[in-house]
């Protein structure tokens, strides 16, 4: 009998062996895959910050509480010295009001057959939960959730984008551009759990840690940004535009400071979204910029010893050029005006005069030079390169057209930088919309520095900012553009729109770009008014935002009032003009020269 | 237990012959006597030492983990996490006074009580089928409720078996050779009638340790090799009735060659897939006294039934190993005193107690180690529950009291210096036993 128990004995030992010993990993693998749970940490997201810190986009801590109907039933509460069980119905009416719902419909999703999980309320503040835990019903928990809440709302929400609140998938604008930096990693922790849920103590272990969103700085300016965006929804509303956007580069630095759109878009409410609304048209709509691109035409005239300031030009009525006659906004008799005069009162007669002199090839190289035809390197979800056409297509009508911005593209931020380049003194700073984002200890790692690129020498380009204070002067086309006591560089557009929809051109593109004080600017702004209904020219329609914007920045940065230039330059001839006179530009000078 | 186990002589002769095992063993013994710390180990006392040393060890050694076993549970249930261990703990000393009793008492006594036990446990066993008083727990009628306690009487069933078959067959002598004698009174009807009484509770379980009892009972009494074939066979297709005409029990015995089944924690054999689960995780070495995660309400019976998975995930292979050991050292206290005591009676009640005690371990851990189908017994004194502790120490105790009687043990014990004085023993004194060397 003994040496049988000491048999079984023995095989008994080699059974254990094997269970407890040699065989043990994988028996260990199943045990542990039923007993452990793996939880997600959501990491959170990054903040978006303006230039000064001031938070553009944040997540915040939000709860969706859920109930079990089946524990909820055990709801005990103390009445007098006993706890009485009262269940769904007393459960509904205590957390009504905490959660803002109707007690009776609390109480038909608390007493829901066949479930234990039904999602009562999403969104709910950390606060509320709080509250709501502290009263302890039973089967009440909440899952963890992240809400995003933009502080700028509408002013600011197409080039911020936007993130989908179900699930936080970033879809537009800087949250989809940088969302890689922005979104972070979820960690995973891992517990080991009794058969009912609870967490058996000790066995809590951290998988991956949770890799929070890291921060990201903009170069806007909240307060300009805000400024900004107002004043250009006020003047779309006044003038019935389509839409409008208003651009405001540093102009030291290339640097967006503001970037407003209208129609916009909230989102913090999605549910009122129109997806024509999140697109951020100044960087990603191009349209014919019209006569804001004659400064490009006269910067080349004036590089090329084309023009002076004051080399005189005799304007007609009509301009026979491709089989068309080419006239100006207005009839007008034939006039005798300076070079300064031309952009000033922005005549397309006299600027084909001065630009027909520069071959198409060199026009295309200063477009290029000042930024058209390529993507800013802000590289902005679905920017807009423009389109600048080869010198081989510029025949017939376009080979004039384009010396006074029809018949090529750009973005709104393309022509603001051309103007920041001529503010600069001839060097342009390619814009940018990222100071940096933030690392692990918080310091901010700042966007490559861009280099400054010297378009036009320092003294056409002072020349032609003085020159575009004509504008603003008592001939020129812009006075609501004009801000006492300082002078203002800048220029008028008016635009056919070629309507993307109807293939066609419909209505106009009123635009202003300019500096202020002209002589030390410290920022450009440039207007832009799509489809106007009441009126079309720029001065009239976009004067007055860019009044309004450059007011502000003047006033806020106590910039000193202008002293008077010391470049005297007119808009009409100071004599009479002779057709004749191999230094004024004419019609008859033009056949003369076999143009 | 089968007929090779025959250790003990068939014409009740004092020297044991055995085949095989007898002859060996004394001169295993005197060659082990000849070595200098074994000679030294060897005295008339072993065999009391050793069987009090395992049960001392297993009752405490089963206190712990009963209490780390059952404390989640109890937690739980919105319980005390001690409330298990302090009845346990009650019942332990219960059972520790009750065995310190027994072993005192003058061995004569135990032939005379012999029959009171059968007709008490026969009575208790009775009542278990009264509606008030009988209790049915997952399955099996096997609890009696009186007052404020519950006692399962199968227990005492077990030791009136022992008891019964023992007294029966030292008086029989010779004629058991007989297969009139063999059968009747103790296989029919003692034996029968308490059989019966455990099987209409069907505690399946239980009848199979007492058909080990009374198997051993039969062998060491000398009953012949044939008639033992014979009632084996019988035993066994007995057995395999039973188990066919229950659709439960049939289920057990197909899921447990179910690979499919042990691989499911889910499902029908999710205890034993547990069981398996705890083991593993406690692997070499444990995962340290009260770590155990499968006690968590994933091991059903964890402090019960299953008490052997939670040392193995506690304590590790050397945790499982000792419990083996333990017993093993049980086995071998009894088999000391089987062969060498001259008592008729002595030898077949510590056959009956050892195959008691060791069939029960044997069916306990083959469950939970997986090689055996889950039929759902205690491990003895390890386990908790109060009847199954207190009736196994009581069994203990008569089997101390057997060893007092041992020849030489008497006259040694009573030689020692009382309880007092043992226990300051580290204070300087004049000590008896070296007076003694």
């Amino acid at each position: 009998m003994l040496l049988v128990i000491l048999m079984v004995f023995a095989v008994f030992g080699f059974q254990l062996l094997r269970v407890q010993g040699f065989d043990a990993a994988a028996t260990q693998r199943a045990a542990m895959s039923k007993r452990s749970v793996k939880t997600i940490t959501p990491a959170m997201r990054g903040q978006i910050l303006d230039t000064n810190g001031r938070v553009l986009a944040e997540s915040v801590e939000r709860f969706t509480v859920v109930a079990d109907p089946v524990a909820i039933a055990e709801y005990k509460v103390k009445v007098g010295d006993i706890w009485e069980k009262l269940g769904a119905p007393r459960a509904a009416s205590d957390l009504a009001p905490l959660l803002g719902m109707d007690a009776s419909d609390l109480e038909a999703r608390f007493t829901k057959p066949n479930t234990r999980y039904v999602i009562i309320k999403k969104d709910v503040t950390p606060t509320i939960w709080r509250e709501v835990k502290a009263l302890g019903v039973p089967g009440i928990a909440a899952e963890r959730t992240a809400s995003r809440v933009y502080p700028l709302g509408m002013a600011l929400g197409p080039v911020i984008g936007f993130v989908s609140p179900s699930d936080q998938v970033a879809w537009s604008g800087i949250e989809y551009q940088f969302n890689q930096a922005l979104s972070g990693k979820p960690g995973t922790n891992i517990y080991e759990r009794a058969r009912d849920g609870y967490i058996i103590p000790g066995s809590e272990r951290v998988d991956t840690p949770v890799t929070n969103g890291r921060n990201v700085r903009l170069t806007i300016d909240s307060d300009l940004q805000w400024y900004a965006e107002n004043a250009l929804a006020k003047r779309v509303q006044e003038v019935g535009a389509k839409e409008g956007s208003a651009v405001v580069i540093e102009v030291a630095t290339g640097k967006v400071r503001a970037v407003a759109n209208y129609p916009t878009f909230d989102p913090n409410d999605l549910s009122r979204m129109d997806v024509d609304h999140t697109v951020n048209g100044a960087f990603n709509d191009a349209f014919e910029p019209g006569s804001t691109g004659k400064l490009m035409t006269f910067a080349a005239a004036l590089e090329k010893g084309v023009v002076t300031p004051d080399t005189g030009v005799i304007v007609p009525n009509r301009l026979p050029r491709a089989g068309m006659k080419f006239k100006d906004n207005e009839n007008h008799p034939t006039e005798q005006m300076t070079a300064t005069g031309v952009i000033a009162k922005s005549s397309n007669i006299g600027t084909i005069l001065i630009g027909e002199r520069l071959g198409p090839a060199v026009l295309v190289d200063y477009f290029r030079k000042f930024g058209l035809g390529a993507k800013s390197p802000i590289n902005f979800p679905g920017e807009s390169a423009g389109n600048v056409p080869d010198p081989k297509t510029w025949v017939g009508a376009s080979r004039y057209t384009r010396l006074f911005g029809q018949a090529y593209s750009a973005t709104a931020l393309q022509m603001t930088s051309v103007y920041q380049t001529i503010a600069n003194k001839g060097v342009r700073m390619p814009p940018t919309l990222i100071e940096g984002t933030m690392n692990d200890s918080g310091t901010l790692v700042p966007a490559p520095a861009q280099e400054g690129v010297r378009v036009v020498s320092e003294k056409t380009a002072t020349t032609l900012s003085r020159m575009i204070e004509e504008v603003t002067g008592p001939d020129g086309t812009a006075s609501a553009a004009r801000i006492k006591g300082y002078r203002v560089a800048g220029k008028t557009g008016t635009a056919d729109f070629f309507d993307q929809k109807k293939k066609g051109y419909n209505g106009f593109t009123a635009s202003f770009i300019g500096y202020a004080p002209a002589e030390a600017p410290k920022y450009v702004v440039g207007v832009f008014l799509h489809q106007p209904s009441a009126g079309m020219f720029g001065g009239a329609l976009a004067g007055p935002v860019f009044n309004q914007v450059m007011t502000y920045l003047i006033q806020r940065d106590g910039a000193a009032p202008s002293p008077k230039s010391t470049l005297d330059y007119h808009v009409w001839a100071k004599h009479e003009l002779s057709t004749s006179d191999p230094n004024v530009l004419s019609e008859a000078r033009a056949k003369r020269d076999g143009l | 237990m089968t007929s090779t186990t025959t250790s003990a002589g068939s014409r009740g002769t004092t020297k044991p012959r055995g085949r095989g095992a007898a002859t060996p063993d004394e001169r295993d013994t005197s060659r082990l006597a000849a070595l200098p710390v074994i000679g030294k180990l060897e005295s008339p006392l072993t065999t009391y030492y050793l069987i009090l040393g395992a049960m001392t060890t297993l009752v405490v050694f089963g206190l712990i983990m009963v209490f780390s076993a059952s404390s989640v549970s109890s937690l739980l249930n919105d319980q005390a996490s001690y409330s298990v261990f302090a009845r346990q703990a009650l019942f332990a000393v219960i059972g520790a006074a009750v065995a310190a009793g027994a072993s005192r008492l003058p061995l004569a006594w135990w032939k005379r009580l012999s029959l009171p036990v059968f007709l008490g446990s026969v009575v208790l066993l009775g009542l278990v089928f009264v509606p008030s008083l009988g209790v049915e727990v997952g399955g099996n009628r096997n609890w009696l409720r009186l007052g404020p306690i519950q006692i399962q009487p199968a227990e005492l069933g077990k030791l009136a078996l022992v008891l019964v078959g023992a007294m029966v067959f030292a008086n029989k002598g010779r004629l058991v050779g007989l297969i009139r004698h063999a059968i009747l009174p103790y296989l029919i009807p003692v034996a029968a009638i308490i059989i019966a009484l455990v099987l209409g509770g069907h505690d399946l379980g239980t009848a199979l340790v007492m058909f080990a009892i009374v198997g051993a009972v039969l062998a060491v009494s000398g009953v012949r090799g044939r008639f033992f074939l014979l009632a084996g066979t019988v035993g066994a297709l007995g057995v395999a009735y039973l188990v066919q005409t229950s659709d439960n029990r049939m289920a057990r015995i197909a899921n447990f060659l179910s690979p499919a089944c042990q691989a499911d924690p889910d499902g029908w054999c999710g205890q034993s897939v547990h069981g398996m689960y705890a083991l593993a995780d406690g692997g070499w070495w444990g995962v340290g006294l009260g770590a155990s995660k499968e006690k968590w309400d994933w091991l059903a019976e964890a402090h019960n039934d299953f008490i052997f998975a939670i040392i193995g995930e506690e304590l590790g292979l050397p945790g499982t190993l000792v419990i083996l050991f333990l017993f093993a050292v049980i086995a071998w206290g009894c088999y000391r005193l089987m062969v060498r005591t001259r008592d008729r009676f002595v030898r077949i009640a510590t056959a009956g107690i050892m195959a008691w005690l060791l069939a029960q371990a044997i069916i306990n851990i083959g469950a939970v180690i997986g090689l055996l189908p889950v039929i759902g017994v205690p491990l003895p004194l390890v386990s908790a529950g109060g009847s199954s502790l207190v009736t196994t120490m009581l069994a203990l105790g008569i089997l101390l009291c057997f060893a007092r009687n041992e020849p030489g043990c008497r006259a040694l014990l009573a030689a020692r210096p009382g309880m007092l004085k043992r226990s300051l023993a580290v204070l300087p004194s004049r000590s008896p036993r070296r007076r003694n060397r």
